[in-house]
């Protein structure tokens, strides 16, 4: 997976959740391959574990980027129902 | 109209019959012998801590005093967009300031040349577009006249003994606008002046030029204020034209605010469709007052700290903290501390988390919080932190002598994105003396950290009043050290500029201005960096997760990764987990061995500031947690 498909899976994960399983299933080919590269010895079940954890840390920071975005100022900006303030902070020119 | 609205509803829930004035209870408030007056720009968010804990103090000596949100009406009036825009003084520029003292002072330059501003700093501030200075400069003018008009009138049906005004960040000019218009009213109404914008000599300098102030008060007025406005009250002596307050020592001494007053004129303004909604948006509290950092070593930048180092008890803390999470749910607590105690979140959070508080929290940290301390804040609510980060470039730090490393506020960052708490900070640079090697070094380095959060601005030092760079201004390099020239767009010229003067410029020799190139390319990777994190979803992650067996699994998605997906196997685990400490070269060798190399060439690890250091944070799986 270059760096784009993996970022495009992140983009993925947040808008459509209901796609989990074709996500792990993604996963579970990359791991399975980079395995193999690696010498690792992994089991199914240790796989799919795997899979599935790397596919809710990336959804995990989907989500958690909407709640992180960088704003300006005393702000309430708007980002889908999503609120966000900004507190002034000290030293600022 | 909307502010007039507001206006009479503040008086008329005071009025309560034919027969006159209603002393409190069910149907009206009482009339107000001392009213508190919040001026434009107070920012609409949030109500005035200094304000009041004043009234608190007043009511517990047992006068009736009240506030006056003025600056939720006038933002009501301008409209609230446009009143935030000018809220905040801009790159040294008060334009909040200009629109009031327009109507202070005659024959006042026209403060054009306050319009611009370098929106190229902060590419995520969402209403610097062009022009927006000079258009919402003409919104507040055009309304300045009859806002006046009515908050004085407003006060003049109220006929309080007394006026305080609160002046912190642009406020000094709305203060006096209105303070000449009620005495234009009413000349029998004692007027006063105090908050951040009075402490001397500014204070001083100020009455000198403001003859509609009766008194200045400069200082932490919370224990001296409630005695003058009693001893005026009951006939005795006007208090001093200006008077200096002794700061408490005793903070648990001082009252604890009650803020229903704004809470009544905000909900009064929003039913009439006048502000947001959204507003509270925060809450203030305070545990203490100074800085402890600075009781051992100033930060020669800063210009925040002007008492000496107080804190309240662990047990006043929490007790204000649950009284105000029953009170206000939801809503965020705010401190309003320089920084945060030391060692406050193993002193009282545990406590509170027992009890199962959580709530919205933010404070200003130090940035070498451990990651323990950090984790006791996540667990107790806390999801914004101001950690006190100014650079990343270790001599400008150790100039700065702000006693937290380079690699601790970049563990800092790590940290945060981990736990998922917003980390706000402000890249400085361009201070005497720095290094064009470190600058270069901070380039290269920067597309490594494009997954953590990036500064909000970037900037040159400003000079500040009270701040050691100021004080001692020669010694640190900085030459022909004089007032910002905006205040003669706020002052008429017999002002004594330079003691009321809160930004200075100078002259200063920093090895950027022979480096234009290298200056360029800090400021687009430091640019780029921000704006990568305008959008939600986009942000670059590079994240591990654990797998069975100790092995590991890194997913990297920043522009600069060399590989998606890396796998590692337990020893290659283990050496990124030790890196989460910041390490010597020589530590690195002996204990990491062959894989620290694979993780400085996959930017896992970086060596800055003479550690080596991981930058992977924590990914978080449905079975594992954000510690």
């Amino acid at each position: 997976m270059s760096k784009d498909d993996a970022l495009g899976f992140l983009r993925h994960m947040a808008s459509d959740p209901e796609s989990a399983q074709q996500v792990v299933a993604e996963y579970n080919r990359l791991l399975r391959d980079l395995a193999r590269e690696k010498g690792f010895e992994f089991t199914d079940a240790e796989l799919t574990e795997a899979a599935e954890a790397l596919k809710d840390a990336s959804a995990g920071e989907v989500s958690d980027g909407a709640l992180t975005t960088v704003v300006g100022g005393d702000a309430v900006i708007k980002h889908g129902e999503d609120e966000k303030f900004f507190l002034d902070p000290p030293h600022m020119p | 109209m909307l502010s007039e609205e507001a206006a009479h509803a503040f008086v008329d829930e005071r009025l309560v019959d034919d027969e006159g004035l209603c002393a409190g209870g069910q149907g009206g408030q009482a009339i107000p012998e001392v009213l508190l007056i919040v001026p434009p720009f107070l920012k609409p968010g949030s109500p005035a801590l200094g304000a009041e804990i004043l009234a608190a103090a007043c009511r517990s000596q047992g006068m009736d005093c009240d506030v006056l949100y003025a600056n939720l009406s006038f933002a009501a009036r301008v409209g609230d967009a446009t009143y935030r825009r000018i809220m905040i003084p801009r790159h040294g520029k008060p334009l909040g300031e200009a629109v009031f003292a327009q109507e202070v002072y005659s024959g006042l330059p026209h403060p054009a040349p306050l319009f611009a501003t370098a929106t190229e700093n902060a590419p995520n501030f969402p209403w610097d577009e062009p022009a927006a200075g000079e258009r919402c400069y003409d919104i507040c003018r055009a309304q300045t006249p009859g806002f006046l008009e009515e908050t004085a009138a407003a006060v003049a049906d109220l006929a309080p003994k007394i006026v305080g005004f609160t002046a912190t960040v642009q406020q000094t000019m709305a203060s006096l606008a209105i303070a000449k218009t009620v005495k234009a009213l009413r000349p029998e109404i004692f007027t006063m002046l105090g908050g951040d914008a009075s402490r001397l000599p500014m204070g001083q300098a100020l009455a000198e030029i403001a003859p509609m102030l009766d008194c200045v008060v400069a200082g932490e007025a919370d224990l001296v204020f409630p005695h003058l406005c009693q001893d005026y009250l009951q006939g005795g002596a006007s208090p001093p034209w200006v008077i200096e307050c002794a700061p408490p020592t005793e903070l648990d001494q001082v009252a604890a605010p009650d803020y229903s007053s704004y809470l009544r004129q905000l909900g009064d303004l929003q039913a009439a469709g006048g502000l947001p909604e959204t507003y509270p948006n925060h809450l203030l509290f305070e545990s203490s007052r100074g800085c402890w950092w600075a009781d051992k070593s100033r930060c020669r930048f800063c210009g925040l700290v002007h008492a000496g180092y107080r804190r309240k008890s662990g047990a006043r803390i929490v007790a204000e903290l649950r009284a105000a999470a029953e009170r206000h749910p939801g809503v965020l607590l705010q401190a309003a501390d320089c920084v945060m105690p030391s060692g406050m979140p193993h002193e009282i959070l545990p406590e509170l988390i027992e009890d199962g508080f959580r709530h919205p929290l933010q404070w200003a940290i130090r940035p070498d919080l451990t990651p323990a301390e950090l984790l006791l804040m996540k667990k107790a609510g806390f999801a914004h932190v101001q950690p006190g980060i100014e650079s990343l470039c270790p001599s400008i730090l150790t100039a700065f002598r702000k006693g937290a490393r380079a690699h601790q506020n970049i563990a800092l960052l790590r940290e945060g994105r981990s736990m998922r708490l917003d980390v706000t900070w402000n890249f400085l640079f361009r201070i005497p003396g720095d290094d064009l090697e470190e600058y270069a070094g901070l380039v290269r380095l920067l597309p490594a950290l494009s997954h953590l959060q990036p500064p909000m601005t970037f900037s040159s030092i400003v000079l500040q009043r009270t701040s050691p760079f100021l004080e001692d201004a020669g010694r640190f390099g900085f030459h022909e050290v004089r007032p910002s020239p905006v205040y003669r767009y706020l002052y008429p010229p017999e002002t004594r500029i330079a003691d009321i003067a809160l930004d200075f410029q100078g002259r200063w020799h920093s090895a950027l201005d022979e480096a234009p190139e290298l200056r360029a390319d800090l400021e687009e990777s430091l640019r780029s960096w921000m704006t990568t994190w305008r959008d939600p979803g986009t942000h670059p992650a590079l994240f591990k997760v654990p797998l069975a067996g100790g092995r590991v699994v890194v997913q990297d998605t920043r522009p600069c990764a060399k590989e998606a997906i890396v796998l590692g196997d337990a020893k290659y685990a283990d050496a990124l987990a030790y890196f989460d400490a910041p390490r010597t070269k020589r530590q690195a060798e002996e204990v990491a061995g062959a894989a620290v190399a694979d993780l400085l060439e996959h930017g896992f690890v970086i060596d800055w500031d003479d550690r080596y250091l991981s930058l992977v944070t924590r990914g978080h799986g449905r079975s594992r947690t954000a510690a």
